[in-house]
């Protein structure tokens, strides 16, 4: 009898070079959504797939470890340090204008030691959401969503980052390196 | 058989030894130390399986037994991120791959056996 395998377990999100570990995610969910094309005819109502995306993101929540973490999701807004073991911050307003890069985001499952269940954005655009709730009882927890640009490759891709080898993201250099020998 | 490679990771992470002061499922009338229990949980498709159990502490001194379960409880509360629970060759149990170690609940008082040992509980799961 072959066992049935299922996918699921911890994951983690890399967005550029920085990456939110699995302890600090709370639920993640991906939404890529194609819009309706609805035409009326004598025959009733004909609703086709409009061929274009309207619905392109990637919502979760981020279990902070400390303020400073939020350059994970704010790069652009971050405040660097001017000396070691203090610590930065993100600005929100002010007279500086602040241009958003986009950058890959990559979500893996965290045990799996290559790319084939992965989910990868080429292109996101990390949207302000900062809802934070104080109270003594809950660790501090922010909601963000990163909306995907398309790209010639397109917006995204599940699965296999290389379809000729097994590789694995790597936040670092941003792109794909061969995965371990095990793989 | 998950628990007792969870045995195996407590003891790699020096909590105790296997059959000497860690046991599985019950411990001996003269010993003393931890001991994992199963406890059932019903299973739904479309959700990864889970194995819930709860770790006993039995100990003569009231603050030993609470000290070793809360080093008990401070390990796999920061072990979120392990990833994989190790074989047991003595007992012929696989490693466990793809697990997630939920965090413990805080101590539980149980009582006091006829030999006037204290025994102290926590309960968690594991998902896998």
């Amino acid at each position: 009898m072959e066992n049935v395998t299922y996918l699921g377990g911890k994951a983690e999100l890399a967005v550029g070079s920085l990456v939110i570990e699995p302890q600090f995610l709370g639920d993640m969910t991906v939404t890529f959504q194609e819009g309706t094309r609805t035409s009326t005819s004598l025959a009733g109502t004909i609703n086709r797939p409009s061929g274009q995306i309207e619905t392109a993101q990637i919502e979760g929540n981020f279990i902070l470890p400390s303020m400073d973490a939020l350059k994970t999701l704010y790069a652009e807004m971050y405040e660097e340090p001017t000396a070691e073991n203090l610590s930065g911050r993100i600005r929100i307003g002010g007279s500086d204008c602040v241009a958003q890069v986009t950058k890959p985001v990559n979500i893996h499952y965290s045990c799996e030691s290559n790319s084939d269940n992965d989910f990868h954005v080429f292109a996101g655009l990390v949207q302000l959401n900062l809802s934070l709730a104080y109270n003594s009882g809950d660790n501090l927890v922010t909601p963000f969503t990163i909306l995907a640009q398309p790209t010639s490759d397109g917006y995204a891709i599940a699965g296999a980052g290389d379809l000729s080898k097994k590789t694995i993201w790597d936040a670092t250099t941003q792109e794909w390196i061969d995965a371990p020998v095990s793989a | 058989m998950i628990t007792i490679a969870l045995l195996q990771f407590l003891e790699n992470n020096g909590i105790g030894t296997i059959d000497q002061d860690m046991f599985w499922q019950n411990i001996g009338l003269d010993a003393e130390g931890l001991y994992i229990v199963n406890i059932g949980q019903a299973q739904t498709r479309g959700s990864r399986r889970v194995q819930r159990y709860e770790i006993y502490a039995r100990n003569k001194s009231k603050l030993a037994g609470l000290k070793l379960l809360e080093s008990v409880i401070e390990l796999i509360n920061n072990s979120y991120s392990v990833c994989e629970l190790p074989a047991v060759e003595k007992y012929d149990v696989p490693a466990f791959g793809n697990i997630t170690l939920m965090p413990l609940s805080t101590p539980t008082r149980v009582g006091e056996d006829a030999n006037g040992r204290i025994i102290w509980s926590t309960s968690g799961n594991i998902i896998y």
